[in-house]
């Protein structure tokens, strides 16, 4: 016996008649690594914009894959062709944990788009993300002259984030055993003695927290002037005063920007893992609603942006 | 070595997999299922990335998968903790070996994937070893306490955290623990194949799992009286309320389902004697 590559190449996709889109996993080479990829496409007429879907960093890339997942196949049954991937260091790709950083993560996405432009019809893309997936679409955006950015909570800050990341797994810690584990307990030092961090399960080399640090979004962007989403999902019912200098900053750039705002209770939660065992045993996904509110309000946005770019109202 | 992304059709959904396939032709393959708690296919830490390769460079194959609704399967998600995927592992490990060519088959599983693959093992008559990963509760193993008052108990302490450290706070100054068995897929398994369970746990945990290791091998009729009669047991180098996250235990968890399949399947170091298949494909 002899492994039938014919019968598994041949399972590397499906159509879904009823949803009217199909998928079709690709294995391209990311950052100079090979990795695995997922094609979602419409079964009809496609558009003329595609996206590029741009993971978050860390446990976060599995947290908000969902979130992803559920926006490739709306807006594939919508229309548009869909590119959803792994960056190196991530899920298959090649390459190990732990060197990921701002600049491999942008990389990655600028060749996904390369890759989108190779396998579909489409003329020009956007590039879709959250939390810090959503800074690596707009940094990517800037970068490749994208026609379009969608950020959910966007991180702008990095060194405030990979901060909030470290509180974070000492709190898991703490939540689990009563105290932190002793290698663990002191992230400042660890990353000066030892040269790494351990952050909820993945190493963090010192070079790759001072290079999340370093990220300032809103002082990185310098060209884009495309259409573009900030949809920031909040308890409250106001724009966070950093958010706005980010709208002022893409409205600087002379780009067309829709800011929505979505209060939800499960806000704080975003990003976080999200399914929970409930009393009578059933796990249940504590952010589907919230994830199908984003996807359907980044579904509105698509076809409007989709509508003023065929038109020629914006570049 | 070369993957294969796949798609494979389960009762109107499509379950996505990685199929990992060594270079040249594999001696058997294994199969790597994760807990419920909604990591993809490549597992939390990519550990199951990590392992596949790792059994590549031995000369088996590796396919993870995501179960429906999870990751890149399509599908509504919907998890009973008591009632784990067997039929969507089994359907993806069928047409996997269908594709590999290969006989022979090993399951890891994490937390209710130790418990699926438990029920794989039971099912499918080319499995030859199990490993069950479970560095926190031993639940997917130990047969629940039935009645009104432990589903009660069981209830309030899902909702309320503080209540279940305050109630394994008090097992552990009293001494008091229950002496839950295995569920009878860990006895069938281990009796006609080899089985590993990897724990972290707590001192109480660790002393249930032996209390139940014991009560298997005296209901098989004495102290391990056949070298793979009960289930190998191995302690994790960190202790179990810290899950996976920690690096070392990431490695020891690779390295000890890698060595363990490589040994366990033909072809490999420990397979001198071929070891006989677990129960017959019911199918």
């Amino acid at each position: 016996m002899t492994v039938n590559t014919a019968l598994l190449q041949s399972l590397g996709s499906y159509e879904d008649i009823g949803s009217g889109l199909a998928e079709r996993f690709l294995t391209p080479l990311l950052g100079g690594g090979q990795s695995v990829a997922v094609l979602s496409r419409p079964l009809g007429q496609a558009r003329q914009t595609g996206w590029v879907l741009c993971h978050s960093f860390g446990a976060e890339q599995i947290n908000l894959q969902p979130l992803e997942v559920m926006t490739a196949r709306l807006l594939a049954a919508r229309g548009f062709a869909v590119l959803r991937f792994h960056s190196q260091g991530y899920g298959d790709s090649e390459w190990p944990t732990g060197r990921s950083d701002t600049g491999s993560h942008v990389r990655d996405a600028v060749d996904a788009a390369e890759v989108l432009l190779e396998t579909t019809d489409v003329s020009g893309f956007g590039f879709i993300g959250g939390r810090f997936g959503g800074a690596v679409a707009a940094l990517a955006g800037d970068l490749r002259g994208a026609r379009a950015i969608g950020m959910w909570n966007p991180v702008l800050d990095g060194g405030r984030y990979i901060r909030a990341l470290v509180r974070l797994s000492l709190v898991t810690e703490m939540a689990g055993r009563g105290r932190p584990r002793t290698t663990a307990r002191h992230p400042r030092r660890d990353l000066r003695e030892r040269g790494q961090l351990e952050i909820d399960g993945f190493p963090i080399s010192r070079e790759v927290f001072q290079n999340i640090t370093d990220l300032d979004l809103v002082r990185s962007l310098s060209r884009f002037s495309g259409e573009s989403l900030v949809a920031q999902v909040s308890p409250t019912a106001s724009i966070r005063p950093d958010v706005e200098r980010l709208i002022d900053r893409l409205a600087e750039l002379g780009g067309r920007c829709t800011t929505e705002l979505i209060p939800d209770p499960e806000a704080r939660t975003f990003g976080r893992p999200r399914y929970r065992t409930s009393a009578s045993g059933r796990k249940t996904d504590t952010q589907a609603t919230l994830s199908s509110r984003l996807a359907l309000t980044t579904l509105r946005w698509c076809l409007a942006a989709d509508e003023r770019l065929s038109s020629g109202a914006s570049a | 070595m070369i993957e294969h992304p796949v798609f494979v059709p389960f009762a109107g959904a499509h379950l996505a997999a990685i199929v990992t396939v060594p270079d040249g032709q594999p001696r058997g393959a294994v199969l790597l299922l994760q807990g419920a708690g909604g990591a993809p296919h490549s597992h939390r830490y990519r550990l199951w990335t990590r392992t596949a390769r790792d059994l590549a460079r031995r000369g088996l194959a590796a396919v993870r998968m995501d179960y429906r609704g999870i990751g890149d399967s399509t599908g509504e998600y919907g998890f009973d903790m008591r009632e784990p995927p067997v039929e969507e592992a089994l359907a993806v490990a069928r047409l996997s070996l269908e594709a590999l060519g290969v006989g022979d088959l090993g399951v890891a599983g994490n937390c209710v994937g130790a418990r699926t693959a438990l029920g794989v093992a039971s099912r499918l008559r080319a499995c030859r070893s199990v490993v069950c990963i479970l560095p926190q509760a031993l639940a997917p193993v130990l047969q629940e306490a039935k009645g009104s008052w432990a589903e009660g108990r069981r209830s309030l302490a899902r909702r309320y955290p503080s209540l279940r450290r305050a109630l394994r706070a008090v097992r552990g100054l009293t001494g008091y623990r229950s002496a839950a068995p295995f569920v009878p897929e860990v006895g069938a398994v281990a009796e006609s194949g080899r089985l590993l369970i990897l724990h972290g746990g707590t001192a109480e945990t660790r002393a249930q799992l032996s209390a139940a290791v014991a009560a298997l091998a005296s209901a098989q009729g004495g102290a391990r009286p056949l070298r793979n009669a009960s289930p190998e047991v191995r302690f994790l180098p960190t202790d179990g309320a810290t899950g996976l996250r920690p690096l070392e235990t990431q490695a020891a968890v690779i390295d000890s389902i890698a060595g363990w399949m490589d040994e366990c399947l033909p072809g490999g170091p420990g397979t001198s004697v071929r070891p006989g298949a677990l129960r017959s494909d019911r199918a």
